[in-house]
């Protein structure tokens, strides 16, 4: 009844499956890219045998869970209205810094919590740079990531230096149920990031922020805080995703993901987010970086030309941003 | 005059000065908001209008002059302040944020925390509170999870000033609430402005339609050149009159007052 009166019947009061699904806010997006991935992986599971297999399957989730980990953190910083590039870049030193102590004989215990540090200094770097002195986040993060990889390649004179310990194999290659350790750790961020936007004043500001920072700024916000956070909780990420990123591979890797350098942010966007900001929910982004890991690996199972793959994956990022504008969100 | 008893002034601002290098925004402007009233501010473009407005909500400051609010001199370093000692501003370019529900908006900076580590929010105290807030001041929207850009410009415009009024100001300054709304939406924000009486705030309405200002306000302020040319009752006066006070009227004092 009361709803009647409000908008003189523009949004006329809808049954069932549709007042739930608005009511979970899905508002469309979340539905539309899980029918693309739904088709996506529709199309490869008939054109290669191997696709739905559970060994593909489980493959592929190993290897999603370092982008997926990195996009979680970065949907963050991209709800704000930022972006970040050199995740890879911190994923590569914090690394390297982490391994070079490991084999240096430092514990890896103590080794690990100062790589999260290391990471977390590039985060502050990045924060500052773009919250405090107002630099363009993508450039920005563009120099930063020039200066973080080359600092790797010094450290490591550009080579990959291996590493073992029960907590990479763990991390690495265990598993629980069946499923890897890794696949844990990225659901449980996502899940923790989504009650943390959701639930919690920080999560609201971000939104916030990202929407209309002068409203924000009229309302008492520290806009310059909550930008800042946004990209240390980035870098963070990175670091997570480094831990895990060793254990897979057994090292650190100073060339790690420089082929990559949009992976992360077209998962991001492919999962429904608006460059302009304020846009845009983390589940979303689960969904974006499992279109993006069944593409190439379906991609990968028909034996596609890895130049053909670039090609797809640039257009698949030109189609997303363009998506992205078309509904008014783009470049102003 | 004999008038009846004048009620006091709520706030007082004392010839205020301000120039831009070279250029004079303000000269010896005094502004008087009296308890409870409505006064309509009025005047061209770079009349002043906005930078009279900008030192109350500290954006600006004074090059020379006083402010009194209930009878005591402030100084109005900055939004912050102003915000502190009772002063609310509503924005003519709705400053809510559009990807927001209603109650998100309304404690926008200022949510209700369950504990104080996290900040993790008290969700459904916010939005019965958004609720009560909105029908103080009449507003007929009954759903605090409504997502303000899919409210009708009007309706946003009734969140902007209950955001407002929520922060139990002592005065509020209304810019333009009515640009930019279909006419059947300007009479609800119309008689929200009117209902702010009822609460005993003191509200300074910016405008450039006229009927606007004659229907709610009490008194009318007309700026022109940066000078204080008119301070009339809306009952003693009338369109014309505004309109050549605006435009013709005498740049200097001599103004007329009420």
């Amino acid at each position: 009844m009361d709803e009647r009166d409000d908008t003189a019947g523009k949004e006329p009061k809808k049954a069932g499956l549709f007042a739930l699904v608005r009511r979970l806010d899905f508002s469309g997006e979340i539905v539309s890219i899980l029918i693309a991935l739904i088709i996506l992986c529709a199309f490869f599971s008939l054109t290669s045998p191997y696709f739905l297999t559970i060994k593909n399957i489980l493959n592929f989730t190993m290897n999603t869970s370092i982008l997926g980990i990195m996009a979680a953190g970065l949907f963050i910083a991209m709800v704000i209205g930022e972006i970040d590039v050199s995740q890879y870049a911190i994923l590569a030193l914090s690394t390297a810094i982490m391994v070079i102590l490991i084999r240096r004989g430092m514990g890896s215990g103590p080794a690990i919590g100062i790589s999260i540090g290391i990471a977390l200094v590039c985060g502050l770097i990045n924060g500052a740079s773009v919250a405090f002195l107002r630099i363009n986040p993508i450039i920005a993060t563009l120099a930063t990531m020039m200066i973080y990889r080359g600092i790797g390649f010094k450290l490591t004179e550009a080579r990959a230096l291996g590493v073992s310990g029960a907590f990479f194999t763990a991390i690495g290659s265990g598993r629980i149920l069946g499923i890897p350790v890794s696949v844990y750790i990225m659901l449980g961020l996502y899940l923790l990031i989504h009650v943390m936007l959701t639930y919690t004043a920080y999560g609201k500001r971000v939104y916030a922020v990202g929407g209309n920072p002068e409203a924000s700024y009229i309302s008492g916000i520290n806009v310059k805080m909550v930008r800042f956070w946004g990209l240390v909780i980035s870098s963070a990420t990175a670091a997570l995703a480094g831990l895990i990123f060793v254990g897979q591979v057994g090292a650190t890797v100073p060339t790690a993901g420089e082929g990559g350098l949009m992976d992360v942010v077209t998962a991001v966007i492919l999962g429904g987010i608006s460059l302009a900001g304020g846009k845009g929910r983390v589940g979303g982004t689960l969904i974006g970086v499992l279109i993006l890991a069944v593409l190439s690996n379906g991609m990968v199972l028909l034996s596609v030309q890895s130049y053909y793959q670039t090609i797809v994956k640039g257009i698949v990022i030109f189609l997303a941003v363009l998506v992205d504008s078309l509904r008014g969100g783009g470049y102003k | 005059m004999a008038e009846a008893i004048e009620p006091g002034c709520i706030l007082e601002m004392k010839n205020i000065h301000k120039s831009f290098g070279g250029l004079k925004a303000l000269d010896d402007v005094n502004l008087e908001l009296r308890c409870g009233e409505v006064l309509g501010l009025v005047g061209d473009n770079a009349a002043g209008k906005s930078t009279l407005m900008k030192i109350l909500t500290g954006f600006y400051h004074a090059d020379s002059g006083k402010i009194l609010l209930d009878g005591k001199e402030v100084h109005i370093d900055s939004p912050k302040v102003s915000k502190r000692l009772g002063i609310e501003m509503v924005y003519q370019n709705l400053e809510l944020c559009q990807n927001m529900n209603v109650a998100e908006n309304l404690f926008l900076g200022r949510e209700i925390l369950r504990e104080p580590v996290f900040r993790f929010l008290k969700i459904s105290q916010m939005e019965k509170k958004t609720i009560e807030i909105l029908r103080k001041l009449k507003i007929d929207i009954q759903q605090p999870r409504k997502r303000v850009d899919r409210l009708s410009g009007g309706q946003q415009q009734a969140v902007a000033i209950s955001k407002a009024v929520s922060f139990d100001p002592k005065m509020l300054i209304l810019d333009e609430p009515t640009a930019n709304l279909a006419l059947k939406e300007i009479g609800k924000v119309l008689d929200i402005v009117m209902r702010l009486k009822e609460h005993g705030i003191a509200a300074i309405f910016i405008s450039h339609r006229l009927d606007d200002v004659f229907r709610v306000c009490d008194r009318i302020f007309v700026l022109r050149g940066g000078c204080r040319v008119a301070a009339i009752k809306t009952s003693e006066t009338n369109h014309d009159e505004i309109v050549r006070y605006m435009f013709l009227g005498p740049a200097k004092e001599g103004a007329q007052s009420a």
